[in-house]
């Protein structure tokens, strides 16, 4: 079997900043294959951002390892890597330049890796447009007369100039509404299909998780506290977090309530830090016992679904759509 | 029940360098008593310039405003300035999306929510201001009002910052509190606790809350009745539970179907087109452009029509029967 597309191995990465330590990203692993979207679920301060730019090359990591397709990437990274994976940021308002045209924008990533003459630049900047669904006579454009929506469409153009392996997506719908949203993930798939992309899918929108990703990564605190295939991790969650994120999703329709698990319990985020030791979630878990504060838990599960909880929800035997439309049945009787 | 709040017939235009910008097109809408009301839309509507006009927050020069906004009996558009200012942060109150933004880095909590209490209780002393906004803190959940009192809006987390600015926007136990998408720049589970704590504190001080949201999701929990804004006007008005169970405007039921479901592997269905330049004239529908039950009855001037409780400015409705 060839390796995984990316794998990511026990990383972590500790800032120091004044006298204080921040352990942003713990004992990280996990592995994106070919073709697929691995969806990474947090909220802010969980580290999402710091492990995209741990595999992007853009922060270097404390210790473990980063490899692609087989190949240990260490320290400054050749051209031919940094080729291979793209990166689309959450708002398109602020990583375009507004002085420059979305020819320039586009073209950047071409000049700096020398490819192609002058003339093929200029065709490949027009077929990248047409491919996100612009046109070519958008080249000579500033981003200030695109919409929100079509400024996503450059950056998406743009990260893929070099023919990248991986794309890096870090939130790329979070600031658009939720119609251009639709167009986006569509231009998403369509792209994935056709150049047989891996995506790494950065989010706190489970909704999104739920239609695009196969597999799906929850961090908290800089650890990855669940992951698993989408219908695992939908159908029973096992770390307490996950079941109180699926819980806070703002669905809209009853068919949408049914899917998400109960959360009566109040998690508030308590003041004045997170535990140093132990799970970072359980000052919020209203199942922690006493084992939470000692150490944090090993990866308990299979390779399909793993979870890192000294009290997990209980395994269902159905899958919450089932349990939840059997009450909603009993609340009318 | 009596309403608090009605705007009539509001219209709104910008004159820029580029000619008229015609924002809002006829918005009428109500607030009654103990009611949560939502205003949705997508960026662009005029869901927050909606919001502004009615407290008179718009810049005076190059604006066109004609209409009426009556805030128990008086109509705001032609009040006093002076008695505006007034009645603006005591009787009518607002909260701003970013709490980080809204709140200044340079002072304590302290010192700017002493400044929001003095107008509407400028007879307490130092001892009795202390004790009042410690236990406005404590009705957000605050557990330690001191602390958050002393600090600037960047040593809180969003979360507090965000229930700072709840509390403050109802120390003075408004009638009408405007929350212009609150909890939006927080975390999922954080909005979650935020919106509840409004709830249940709006119900107890019987201030009803114009609610302003992009979130579908997070206005079917909140809201008592919601108004679905596009283009400058309200397309559609009813209550949560009809507008969700029943959409009647194709572009209410397209902004629906664009949603990502947890009930389907599918990916959500984009609406095609784009918004109408608010800088065009637009004869009839607004979303004319865009909608497959669009026809030629569709140019003409679209009127809001009654279903029962359900509001609709769309002509096609037999389809739906």
């Amino acid at each position: 079997m060839s390796p995984p597309l990316l794998k990511v191995t026990k990383v972590n990465k500790v800032f120091h900043v004044g006298s204080a330590t921040i352990h942003a990203v713990t004992d990280i692993s996990l592995t994106v294959n070919k073709g697929e979207t691995v969806a990474i679920v947090g909220e802010s301060g969980s580290g999402k951002t710091t492990l995209a730019n741990l595999i992007l090359g853009i922060e270097v990591p404390t210790s473990g390892e980063v490899e692609l397709a087989g190949e240990q990437l260490k320290g400054r990274r050749s051209k031919a890597v940094r080729r291979k994976i793209g990166l689309v940021q959450q708002n398109p308002y602020s990583t375009l330049n507004p002085r420059k045209s979305i020819g320039q924008a586009i073209g950047l990533p071409l000049d700096v890796h020398g490819i192609g003459s002058r003339a093929e630049r200029r065709r490949r900047i027009g077929q990248l447009l047409e491919k996100v669904g612009l046109n070519a006579g958008h080249r000579d454009r500033r981003p200030l007369a695109l919409s929100g929506g079509q400024r996503q469409r450059v950056a998406i153009a743009r990260a893929l100039t070099t023919n990248p392996d991986l794309l890096v997506l870090d939130e790329p719908t979070s600031s658009l509404d939720v119609s251009v949203q639709a167009h986006i993930l569509r231009l998403l798939r369509d792209l994935q299909k056709e150049f047989d992309l891996a995506y790494l899918f950065i989010t706190h929108d489970l909704g999104v998780v739920r239609v695009v990703a196969s597999r799906v990564v929850v961090m908290y605190r800089g650890r990855v506290v669940e992951e698993g295939s989408v219908a695992a991790i939908f159908h029973s969650p096992r770390h307490r977090y996950t079941q109180l994120l699926l819980a806070s999703i703002p669905t809209v329709s009853e068919e949408d309530d049914a899917f998400r698990p109960d959360w009566p319990w109040d998690a508030e985020v308590k003041s004045g830090g997170d535990p140093a030791e132990g799970c970072p979630f359980r000052s919020r878990c209203p199942f922690a016992v006493e084992r939470c504060g000692q150490e944090f838990p090993d990866m308990h599960g299979s390779s399909d679904h793993r979870y890192a909880c000294f009290n997990p929800r209980p395994e269902a035997s159905e899958p919450i759509v089932n349990l939840q439309a059997e009450k909603l049945e009993r609340k009318k009787a | 029940m009596k309403e608090i709040l009605t705007v009539k017939d509001l219209d709104l235009t910008f004159d820029t360098l580029d000619g008229p910008v015609n924002v809002l097109r006829g918005v009428s809408l109500s607030v009654r008593e103990h009611e949560r009301v939502a205003l949705v839309g997508e960026s662009g509507s005029g869901k927050s310039v909606t919001a502004r006009a009615i407290l008179g927050l718009l810049p005076e020069r190059n604006r066109r405003l004609t209409g009426s906004v009556v805030f128990e009996g008086s109509d705001l558009i032609t009040e006093r300035p002076s008695r505006l200012r007034e009645r603006r942060g005591r009787d009518m109150t607002m909260i701003f999306q970013d709490p980080m933004a809204a709140l200044n880095p340079v002072y304590t909590i302290r010192n700017q929510f002493l400044a929001v209490l003095s107008r509407s209780h400028p007879e307490l002393n130092a001892e009795q201001a202390e004790a009042r906004m410690s236990e406005a803190l404590r009705d957000v959940s605050i557990v330690d009002p001191t602390r958050v009192l002393d600090s600037y809006s960047f040593q809180l987390s969003g979360g507090l910052n965000q229930r700072v600015m709840i509390a403050m926007g109802l120390i003075s136990r408004p009638r009408l509190l405007i929350a212009d998408e609150p909890g939006t720049a927080l975390d999922v589970t954080v909005q979650q606790q935020t919106l509840l704590i409004m709830k249940r504190l709006s119900e107890s001080y019987g201030t009803s809350i114009l609610f302003i949201s992009h979130n579908l999701g997070v206005v079917r929990q909140f809201a008592d009745r919601v108004c679905v804004m596009y283009s400058g006007r309200i397309v559609e008005e009813a209550s949560t539970a009809e507008l969700f169970a029943n959409p009647r405007h194709p572009y209410t039921r397209a902004l629906l179907a664009s949603v990502p479901r947890l009930s389907s592997n599918e990916l959500p269905e984009p609406i095609e087109g784009s918004v109408p330049d608010p800088r065009e004239p637009i004869k009839g529908c607004p979303f004319k452009p865009r909608c497959a039950l669009a026809t030629d009855e569709c140019l003409q001037p679209i009127p809001l029509r009654e279903f029962g409780t359900q509001r609709v400015a769309c002509i096609h409705q037999e389809e739906f029967a």
